[in-house]
């Protein structure tokens, strides 16, 4: 619910609950007035029509004079009581105040009812009803037509601000740009934001350049432990064992070395450095690929099949693309299944590669995020599919992976 | 032989010294531009081996200067930037080759091999070892003058072997250097295995020395007497 609809919600319910008491004070007030009113006028009326009885002038005038013989005489209050008279002609009944009394004239006793209607109090009650309505409604209106500038006023700024906050990326070098405000809160908000946004894109930079500078460090030193690793093993005179651990020491400095050049690739895909861009036949890099890595494949007797119709001429950086292909096609080798199959397929604008393998157990949408491994295979860095996707995203190529009957399918759009 | 190892990473710089030394290799080594200045300008060198980034200045400096003194030196250039913007400026400048740190020592023991064959043999880009016969640019493989048939990735570990001759090569280095840099990913390693025992076959078929010996998990080794 909208903030402006909620406050309105309020301002409603606690409106109607106001006219409400208001309407019952009003009404009840006027009414005690009025009654009290009316039962002055019927007495007067009363003390009238007893003199006017006696000077022989009045007649019956029902519902409002009624005078009737009777035998005895009850001795009369002279106070105002209520009373329902039935009308035949409307077929309902109608209050009335009278008053009774009895009077003596030429040795008759004679009994005066006088009454008065009180049909009054209820038209009260109507045009009471009807003002209070017109009221509530005008109410209405007001509130209707003053959301509406004020949702145009004040929270157009408001929603900008909003969706500049939704598309704003710490990676991206474009400051927060908001909207003032006379309001208050909302230019408090502003500037909260604007320090916020300001601390995290310096954190995030700082954090960046750090893990930068912290895989270039490695690497040097990767490099020098690499070269002593490879100087140790020409060693002659290595017994067995000692051989095997140097050489699975190696292979885990190996491993390092690449998870640290994956790192810094992804690191500058991420800050979108400017990459030589060339005309690639990709068909020329695929089947360069596949080449190379046929024999890799045979050792686990995979079957590659490449299936290219189409001469697809891309702009783009060639190592970058050759990454890709690479990484897609190594991959195919490494999750597969012995005597599996690996199908290549690029037509029109598309690049298909699916193989046959094991099922992806995670989430469809993760399956390019980092350390996202498809299996506990030790080989893989978890980096492979990552700078995969970075790589598409960079040139806008749409990517998308699939899992359908027993087949990892991944898909390339090249636009 | 004469070598100048321009490195600031002494550790590393010491390490390639040791192992290209092991052909009789004189190298001297420089941890920065201003010693490596001057040793260009007092000493002839076959091959450099030049960092970019020195402490003191740019890798890319000391190329024009040796392409300008000493135009016969081959130039490796090596970086710790996985960058190809110094790769190309470099090759512009004039240097040979190009290797990113961290790079396998018989990677680059390889590259040097390479550049100063291609420099000193006048075209005719040879290697003899007793009966074997390598010619390199027609990619040519003779034992006692008959040709065998090599696939393209045996030629090239072959020639990967001779240039390292005499050292415990590893797989890691094999794989990298046959199927990229890329390839290295890949747990298991037997590929190589399949590829130097048809190597192997074919040169004993046709009457070669077994020259390759593997050596235990480790790799193999080329080894002439």
């Amino acid at each position: 619910m909208k903030l402006i609809n909620k406050i309105s919600r309020y301002y409603l319910i606690n409106s109607v609950i106001l006219f409400i008491i208001a309407f019952a004070e009003i009404y009840f007030t006027l009414n005690w007035i009025i009654t009290d009113e009316i039962d002055e006028q019927l007495r007067i009326k009363n003390e009238e029509i007893k003199k006017r009885f006696y000077t022989g002038e009045l007649v019956n005038d029902p519902p409002y004079i009624e005078i009737t013989k009777v035998e005895n005489v009850i001795k009369s209050t002279g106070e105002v009581t209520d009373t329902l008279i039935y009308f035949s002609s409307e077929r309902e009944s109608e209050p009335y105040h009278q008053i009774i009394s009895f009077v003596h004239k030429d040795g008759n006793n004679y009994k005066l009812v006088v009454r008065t209607s009180l049909i009054e109090k209820e038209d009260l009650f109507y045009s009471l009803l009807i003002i209070f309505g017109i009221t509530f409604a005008s109410l209405v209106t007001i509130l209707f037509f003053v959301n509406r500038k004020s949702t145009k006023d004040i929270f157009t700024p408001f929603y900008h601000n909003l969706n500049q906050l939704k598309n704003y990326s710490v990676k991206a070098d474009t400051p927060l740009n908001l909207r003032d405000s006379k309001i208050e809160e909302f230019s408090e908000l502003n500037s909260a934001l604007y320090s916020l946004s300001e601390k995290a894109a310096k954190e995030y930079k700082a954090l960046k350049e750090f893990s930068e500078d912290l895989s270039h460090e490695l690497q040097t030193l990767v490099a020098v432990i690499k070269s002593k690793f490879e100087l140790l093993l020409q060693k002659v005179g290595l017994d067995e064992e000692s051989a095997n651990n140097l050489q699975s020491a190696y292979h885990s400095l190996n491993k390092l070395d690449k998870l640290n050049r994956s790192l810094i690739l992804l690191a500058k895909l991420e800050s979108k450095d400017l990459f030589e861009s060339d005309s690639i036949i990709l068909n020329d890099i695929v089947n360069k690929v596949v080449e190379n890595y046929r024999d890799i494949a045979e050792t686990k007797n995979l079957k590659i099949d490449t299936n290219i119709n189409s001469d697809l001429t891309i702009i783009c950086n060639a190592p970058l693309i050759e990454t890709v292909i690479n990484n897609l096609i190594s991959n195919s080798i490494k999750h597969n299944i012995e005597n599996g199959n690996i199908d290549i397929k690029l037509s029109g604008n598309t690049l298909e590669i699916q193989n046959t393998g094991e099922p992806f157990t995670g989430n469809t949408d993760e399956f390019f995020n980092r350390f996202n491994k498809a299996s506990k295979k030790s080989d893989s860095t978890g980096l492979g599919l990552a700078i995969v996707k970075k790589i598409c995203d960079l040139y806008n190529y749409k990517i998308g992976y699939f899992y359908d009957h027993k087949y990892h399918k991944i898909k390339i759009y090249f636009k | 032989m004469k070598i100048l190892i321009i490195e600031d990473e002494k550790e590393l710089a010491n390490s390639v010294a040791t192992f290209i030394s092991q052909d009789g290799y004189v190298c001297n080594i420089n941890n920065n531009f201003s010693e490596a200045e001057e040793s260009i300008n007092l000493n002839d060198y076959d091959c450099a081996i030049v960092d970019i980034m020195l402490p003191d200045g740019s890798g890319l400096d000391i190329i024009k200067l040796i392409k300008k003194i000493q135009p016969k030196c081959g130039v490796i250039v090596v970086s710790a930037k996985n960058s190809i913007d110094d790769k190309i400026t470099g090759l512009n400048l004039g240097a040979d080759d190009y290797i990113t740190k961290p790079f396998h020592l018989s990677e680059l023991n390889a590259r040097i091999k390479s550049v100063i064959r291609r420099r000193n043999f006048d075209g005719k880009n040879q290697i003899i070892i007793n009966e074997l016969k390598i010619d390199v640019d027609k990619r040519e493989v003779k034992v006692s003058n008959k040709i065998i048939d090599l696939t393209r990735k045996e030629f090239d570990i072959l020639l990967f072997f001779i240039s390292n001759k005499k050292r415990v090569i590893t797989k890691e280095a094999i794989t990298e250097h046959i199927w990229g840099d890329d390839s290295n990913t890949f747990d298991n390693l037997d590929f190589v295995y399949t590829h130097i025992k048809n190597l192997r076959k074919k040169l004993s078929e046709a009457g070669a020395k077994d020259y390759i010996n593997s050596v235990y998990g480790v790799g193999y080794k080329f080894s002439v007497e």
